[in-house]
């Protein structure tokens, strides 16, 4: 029986190989992933894939916002998550979802910054001002 | 209603907001996966520790779950809530701690669950502290022998096995042979005879109904207001039953540390044991003997470990522990009765047999042992109680051989006599724990030989007529006997000729 190989030391692998420049890794991925029956994880896989990229020096984050994001803005965001993770690069994923009413949120593979107003809404909800 | 004022309205809601806009940062966040069971699985969160708590949030507020497995990939964490408000792909984050309660003299008369909210329809209880379940025993220096009585008010329990200040003694049997009973006994005379020992009952997936009975027996008795009641029902999920023993440690250990005296009665350990197996079995640890997972008995050796007797310079407090152990057809060499008997100071076997025999509190007195009480024993009934076992074990012997014939020499027949009358003696009834002085006159009575005359089948008539001689003539003397010294020559003169009396009363 093959032995099933951990997620974290398959995601580390292909983190190297997409740094490395080498996009086949994905599709060998996938192919792995359909073989083994293991499609269901996908997500969890590209959390791992990120998480092993940020210890790679590279971030990658979803940022969200309820209107678009001013460039200045992106910008700080970036600077944000180099000073925060001490990385060498850094990558946003924007997009826009009105239900947070106002502010953004930022998402990397461990963490998340939330500064929406949608939040906060919630804290003070579940505070019972 | 207190008038709504708009100004502090507006003032509280700016101080809200400026707490909320603390929190600036990246926060570690991870994800459900997975969950059923009472089990989350949660990717991410890679910092987390062991028995840390995560929060989950859901549609219903924040479920508390308390992180046990974790794996490479994953953590398995046991919630605390509904598993059927925790979605999959919902929001985790670390608490920062361990699970904690509340601790303190407010939870004295409370009946409460394992995480300290309380049942019983009183009001929220707010302490000054918290003390953490799950909490490393004491060390050896820290530690002194068990040297002070816990009196039971039960006489074969303190005259053949007393137990100890710090001391671990398990109560073991069958289902309905008296268990709960003897703790419950153990608790009123903490009352009655006024030792100030705080009792915490730890009540491990008991039926609520047997819980509220409990209660309104101790309120009926005057107990509950030095009693907390840690409380679980078969209906609450694995997690709460599993914590209970843990969080009821940790409420005993407030007073053990503040240099009182407290009482840890654990019933029972068996559904703990279980209780544990499941959550095990479901974060998929490979099961052993029984299909328990490895460390059940670091699961008990760990809680019993926290009761102790402490030095003087920690203050001289004690944590007392009664683990209950209910067995099937009386077989103690199961693989759990076992663990615990390992553990613990001894053990009380309570023997279906002599309960259907009326022989209650139905003690073995062949299988039960105290291996540190001897030495916390009363002076007063220590010089009465000697070789009392010996001579209920020979006894119980020597019946079963006289079953088979009435050839007896005088003096086989004198001891099975004696033996009759000691086993009358020791009869006695639930809700009825004796003082010290009750059981030194009474085991006396019997020992001494001066109820010799009295029929066997009248011995409870005699030792209740003794007493109330004895109370009722001569009670500054029976105060002082009650303090546990050994009695002077006088005072056992004085005994005796009361007996006397008594028995001549009684003579065929």
């Amino acid at each position: 029986m093959a032995q099933r190989i951990s997620r974290r030391l398959m995601a580390e692998y292909v983190a190297g190989r997409l740094l490395d420049g080498d996009s086949n890794v994905i599709t060998q991925l996938a192919a792995y992933l359909v073989e083994s029956r293991r499609t269901k994880e996908l997500d969890t896989y590209v959390y791992d894939v990120e998480t092993a990229l940020l210890a790679k020096g590279l971030v990658v984050a979803d940022v969200v916002s309820a209107r678009d994001l001013t460039k200045a803005t992106q910008d700080a965001i970036t600077v944000f998550l180099q000073d925060s993770y001490k990385a060498d690069r850094v990558e946003l994923r924007p997009s826009v979802d009105s239900e947070l009413i106002g502010g953004v949120r930022v998402r990397t593979a461990d963490a998340e910054y939330d500064a929406s107003l949608r939040r906060q809404l919630n804290k003070l909800q579940k505070m019972k001002v | 209603m207190t008038k709504l004022s708009v100004t502090e309205l507006s003032r509280d809601l700016r101080d809200a907001i400026v707490q909320l806009e603390t929190t600036e940062g990246l926060e570690k966040v991870g994800i459900v996966t997975r969950v059923g069971d009472g089990v989350a699985w949660v990717h991410g969160l890679q910092s987390a520790g062991y028995s840390e708590v995560l929060t989950i949030e859901s549609d219903a507020g924040d479920v508390e779950a308390f992180a046990l497995n974790l794996n490479e990939d994953e953590i398995g964490a046991v919630l605390l809530g509904n598993d059927s408000e925790v979605k999959a792909g919902a929001r985790v984050t670390l608490k920062g701690e361990t699970l904690s309660v509340p601790v303190g003299p407010e939870l004295l008369g409370r009946v409460v669950d394992p995480l300290g909210r309380p049942l019983d329809g009183g009001p929220a209880i707010k302490t000054k502290q918290r003390g953490v379940v799950e909490r490393e025993a004491i060390g050896v220096m820290g530690r002194k022998s068990v040297h002070e009585p816990l009196m039971t008010g039960i006489v074969s329990i303190d005259a053949m096995f007393p137990i100890g200040r710090g001391q671990r003694e398990l109560i073991i049997g069958d289902r309905q042979t008296g268990k709960t009973a003897i703790a419950i006994d153990t608790m009123i005379n903490q009352a009655k005879q006024k030792t100030s020992v705080v009792n915490v009952y730890v009540a491990i997936g008991q039926k609520l109904s047997k819980i509220a009975r409990l209660v309104d027996r101790l309120k009926e008795e005057g107990v509950m207001d030095q009693t907390i009641i840690v409380a679980t029902s078969p209906s609450d999920s694995a997690s709460l039953l599993y914590l209970a023993p843990y969080a009821g440690t940790a409420m005993g250990e407030y007073f053990r540390d503040n240099g009182e005296h407290a009482l840890m009665i654990y019933d029972d350990l068996t559904k703990h044991a279980v209780a544990y197996r499941q959550m095990s079995l479901l974060l998929r640890r490979p099961p052993g003997r029984e299909a328990f997972p490895g460390d059940v008995f670091y699961l008990h050796s760990r809680l019993l470990e926290r009761s102790a007797k402490l030095s003087d310079d920690l203050g001289a407090g004690s944590l007392t522990a009664l683990p209950i152990i209910e067995t099937q057809a009386g077989d103690i060499s199961a693989y759990i009765p076992t663990n615990v008997i390992s553990i613990t100071d001894g053990q009380i076997f309570l023997e279906t047999d002599l309960f259907y025999q009326g022989i209650r509190p139905a003690i073995s007195a062949g299988l039960s042992v105290s291996r540190v009480g001897g030495a916390a024993q009363t002076k007063a009934v220590k010089s009465v109680g000697g070789n009392l076992k010996l001579g209920l074990s020979q006894f119980r012997e020597l019946a079963s051989f006289a079953q088979f014939g009435s050839d007896l020499d005088d003096a086989t027949k004198s001891q099975i006599d004696r033996g009759r009358r000691l086993t009358e003696l020791l009869k006695q009834l639930q809700y009825q724990p004796m003082g010290v002085w009750e059981q030194f006159v009474s085991i006396h009575a019997v020992t001494s030989g001066l109820f010799d005359v009295v029929d066997p089948d009248r011995i409870k008539e005699a030792q209740a007529a003794l007493i109330a001689k004895l109370w009722g003539d001569h009670k500054a003397e029976m105060r002082e006997l009650n303090k546990g010294d050994k009695p002077s020559d006088e005072l056992v003169e004085l005994i005796d000729s009361a007996t006397k009396s008594v028995a001549k009363g009684f003579e065929d």
